[in-house]
C-alpha cells in the first residue's frame, strides 16, 4: 500500500508540476495533504462543538436566572451533565489537533529541508551548467522544488532565495553587482525560452480543445441523425477526452503564470540591483 | 405529419422557448444552447441499391445542456436534443427525433464513478420506421500510477419500434478498458460483449438439395455480440485516432452469425485562416457464415450497424457564437451479394449558434 501511494504521489507531482521530484518528497507532500484534510476536517468539527457549547452555556445562564423548580433543576443538571461531556470531546480534539499539527510540522520540516537541499543544488547546477539544455533543465527541476516548497511548507521562508534570485547586498561591490546582474540576465533568457515553450504548448491545447469540441458535437449530431449507427456502445467518442485537455490547459496554464511570477521577482530584484549600483556611482555600460 | 408527432414539436418548442437563452433560471445553472442548421443534398434517400431517389433537404438540430453547479469532484449533466430532417420533395421522409440524456459521475481520487442514461424517439412522416430507443448504464473506472485507468461499463438498452417487432430488442453489455494516456499518446484496449434478446423468432434453416429455406423457429432470436478493439491516438495540436476491432456476432437465427472487422480513421486538425478540417473514415468488412438466399437482413435498421463511411468536413468560426461548416459524407455497405450493395452521399453546408 506504501508503495502504491509512493507511486501515485509521484504522478500527481508529475502531473501538477512537470517534472520527477524525488520520491521521499512526493512521499511528503502526500502526508502533508493528507493531514492539511485531517486538520481542516477536526477544526470544522472543533468549530461545531464550540458553539454547541456556547449555545448550552446560554441555556445554562437562562436556567439558573429563572430559578430552581424541581423540573428547572433536573433540566440544568442534565444540561450541565452534557456540556461536561461536550467539553471533554473538545478536549480530546484538541489534543487530536495539536498532535495533527506537530505531525504536520516534522512532516514541512522534513520537506522544507529537502527542498532546501535540492534547491541549493540544482541553483548551483543552473550557475555551473556548461549548455544551455542542463541549464535550463536545473533551472526547471529547481522550480519545481521552489514550487513544492511554496505550496506545502508552513515553515520560515526558503533559506536558497538567493541562490537563484540573486539580491542586492549591503556589502556588494559594483563589480558584485555586475555579476549579480550578468546571473539574473541569464536566468531571465532561460525563463523566456521556458515560458515560451510553454505557451506553444497551452496554443497547441487550446486548439486540441476546440477540435475535441467539435468532434464531441458532430457525433451527436451524427448519433441524433442516424447516420451511421444506431446503437454507438463503445464507439461514442467520450467527454473524458476533452476534459482531460481542459484539465491539462489549467496544468499548463498555472505553470506559465508561476514562470511569469518568478520572472517579475527576477525584475524587481534586478531593479534594486541596478539602483544600488547607480548609488554605488557605478556604471553599468 | 402524425398527431404524436406534431403534439411532441409543439411541446419541444414550448420547452425550448421556456429555457430561453443561456437562462440563468437558477443562479447556480449553467445552460448552454446549441442550434446548427444546414441544407443538404442526399443523392440516395431511402439507401436503395437501385433506383435511387435523391432530395434536398434542410437539417435542423438543437441541443441544451444543463449543468448544475455542484461540488468538484461531482459531474452531473442533464440535456435535450431535437433533430428535425424535411426534405424538398420526398416529404414522407420527413423526421423529427427528440433525445434526452442525463450524466453523473463522481470523482474520487483514485477512482471515478457515474451512471447515465439516454432516451430518443425518432419520427419519421410516412410512419414505418418510428422508434423509441432506451439506454441506461453505469460505469467506474481506477486510476492508477503511469497514466494508466481501467475502466468498466455495464449498461442496458431497449430498441422499440411503432408498430413491428421485426428488431426490436432489449440488449444488455457490458464493457472493460484499459487505457494509458501519456501525452501526447493515447492507447486503449476494449472488450466488450452484448447480449440482444429480440422480439421475433429465430430463423432456422432447411437444406434442399443446393437451396436452403428460411422457417420461423418457436424460439426468439438471441444474439452475443463479442468485440475486441484497439485505439491508438495521437494529439499534439491536432488530433489522430487509428481504431481496429474484430466483432463475431454469434445467433441462434440461421444467417445472422457474422464476423466482422472494423477500421478506423479520425483525424482532425488546424488550417489556415482559422479553418478546422475533420475526416472520419469507418470500414466494416463483415463476413456471415450461414450463406442464405437474399436478403441477409430485411430490416435497414440492422443493416445500418455494419455501414461504413467517410466523413469529411470544414468548420470556420465566423464570430464567437458562430460557426460556418461545409461537409460531405459517403456511407455504404458492403454485401457478399454485390448486387444488393448501396452507397449514399450527402452533401452539407450550413451554420452553428452557440447562445
Amino acid at each position: 500500500m506504501r508503495r502504491f501511494l509512493r507511486a501515485l504521489a509521484l504522478v500527481t507531482v508529475i502531473l501538477l508540476f512537470g517534472f520527477e521530484l524525488e520520491p521521499e518528497v512526493s512521499v511528503l507532500i502526500r502526508e502533508l495533504q493528507s493531514l492539511n484534510q485531517k486538520i481542516a476536517s477536526v477544526q470544522s468539527q472543533k468549530a461545531k462543538l464550540e458553539q454547541r457549547l456556547e449555545e448550552m452555556a446560554q441555556k445554562i445562564d437562562e436556567l439558573k436566572a429563572k430559578g430552581h423548580g424541581p423540573i428547572g433543576r433536573a433540566q440544568l443538571e442534565r444540561l450541565l451533565k452534557n456540556a461536561a461531556e461536550l467539553s471533554d470531546q473538545l478536549g480530546v480534539l484538541e489534543q487530536e489537533l495539536s498532535s495533527t499539527k506537530q505531525k504536520e510540522e516534522e512532516a514541512s520540516a522534513k520537506l522544507a529541508n529537502l527542498c532546501n537541499k535540492n534547491m541549493e543544488s540544482y541553483a548551483n547546477a543552473v550557475s555551473s551548467a556548461s549548455t544551455k539544455e542542463q541549464a535550463k533543465n536545473a533551472l526547471e527541476a529547481y522550480l519545481a522544488y521552489r514550487n513544492a516548497y511554496d505550496k506545502w511548507t508552513i515553515l520560515k521562508p526558503r533559506e536558497t532565495k538567493e541562490f537563484l534570485i540573486p539580491h542586492a547586498e549591503p556589502h556588494d561591490s559594483t563589480s558584485d553587482l555586475k555579476r549579480k546582474l550578468e546571473t539574473i540576465d541569464d536566468i531571465q533568457r532561460i525563463l523566456n525560452q521556458l515560458s515560451d515553450e510553454a505557451k506553444k504548448q497551452l496554443n497547441a491545447l487550446v486548439i486540441e480543445r476546440e477540435l475535441e469540441k467539435e468532434i464531441l458535437q458532430k457525433a451527436e449530431l451524427k448519433r441524433m441523425f442516424d447516420d451511421g449507427e444506431i446503437e454507438t456502445f463503445g464507439s461514442t467518442p467520450s467527454l473524458a477526452q476533452l476534459k482531460r485537455v481542459e484539465s491539462e490547459i489549467e496544468r499548463v496554464d498555472s505553470w506559465l503564470a508561476y514562470l511569469e511570477q518568478v520572472k517579475s521577482e527576477l525584475a524587481d530584484a534586478r531593479s534594486s540591483i541596478v539602483i544600488r549600483v547607480k548609488e554605488l556611482g557605478g556604471d553599468l555600460k | 405529419m402524425s398527431e404524436r408527432v406534431r403534439g411532441i414539436l409543439i411541446f419541444s418548442f414550448i420547452l425550448l422557448a421556456s429555457m430561453g437563452a443561456r437562462a440563468s433560471f437558477a443562479s447556480n445553472v449553467e445552460v448552454n444552447n446549441e442550434l446548427s442548421l444546414d441544407a443538404a443534398y442526399d443523392d440516395n434517400v431511402t439507401k436503395s441499391y437501385t433506383d435511387h431517389i435523391s432530395d434536398e433537404l434542410a437539417r435542423l438540430a438543437y441541443s441544451l445542456m444543463v449543468q448544475p453547479n455542484v461540488p468538484e469532484n461531482v459531474s452531473l449533466n442533464v440535456g435535450y436534443g431535437l433533430g428535425i430532417k424535411k426534405y424538398l420533395s420526398q416529404f414522407e421522409y420527413d423526421t423529427i427525433i427528440h433525445q434526452g440524456l442525463f450524466n453523473f459521475q463522481y470523482t474520487g481520487e483514485h477512482m471515478y464513478a457515474g451512471l447515465d442514461a439516454q432516451a430518443r424517439y425518432r419520427g419519421i412522416r410516412n410512419g414505418l420506421r418510428n422508434y423509441r430507443w432506451l439506454q441506461a448504464g453505469s460505469f467506474v473506472g481506477f486510476l492508477f500510477e503511469n497514466y494508466t485507468s481501467i475502466r468498466a461499463d455495464a449498461e442496458l438498452a431497449s430498441l422499440d419500434f411503432e408498430g413491428s417487432d421485426y428488431f426490436d430488442y432489449w440488449a444488455q453489455a457490458y464493457e472493460l478498458k484499459l487505457e494509458y494516456k501519456p501525452r501526447p499518446i493515447l492507447f486503449e484496449i476494449t472488450a466488450n460483449i452484448e447480449e440482444r434478446d429480440y422480439k421475433r423468432p429465430a430463423y432456422d434453416a432447411e437444406f434442399s438439395g443446393d437451396e436452403t429455406f428460411l422457417i420461423l423457429t418457436n424460439n426468439p432470436r438471441h444474439d452475443v455480440k463479442t468485440a475486441f478493439g484497439t485505439k491508438f491516438g495521437w494529439r499534439d495540436g491536432f488530433v489522430i485516432n487509428v481504431l481496429y476491432q474484430a466483432v463475431i456476432n454469434s445467433s441462434n437465427s440461421y444467417g445472422r452469425t457474422f464476423f466482422e472487422h472494423d477500421f478506423g480513421f479520425e483525424g482532425s486538425t488546424a488550417l489556415p485562416w482559422k479553418i478546422n478540417l475533420h475526416t472520419l473514415a469507418l470500414f466494416k468488412l463483415r463476413t456471415h457464415i450461414q450463406k442464405t438466399l437474399l436478403p441477409q437482413s430485411s430490416v435497414l435498421e440492422e443493416e445500418e450497424e455494419g455501414l461504413s463511411e467517410m466523413d469529411i468536413s470544414l468548420t470556420r468560426p465566423i464570430t464567437d457564437w458562430l460557426q460556418a461548416e461545409i461537409g460531405y459524407q459517403r456511407y455504404w455497405q458492403a454485401y457478399e451479394y454485390h448486387k444488393l450493395e448501396f452507397y449514399k452521399n450527402l452533401f452539407s453546408a450550413g451554420f452553428a449558434v452557440k447562445f
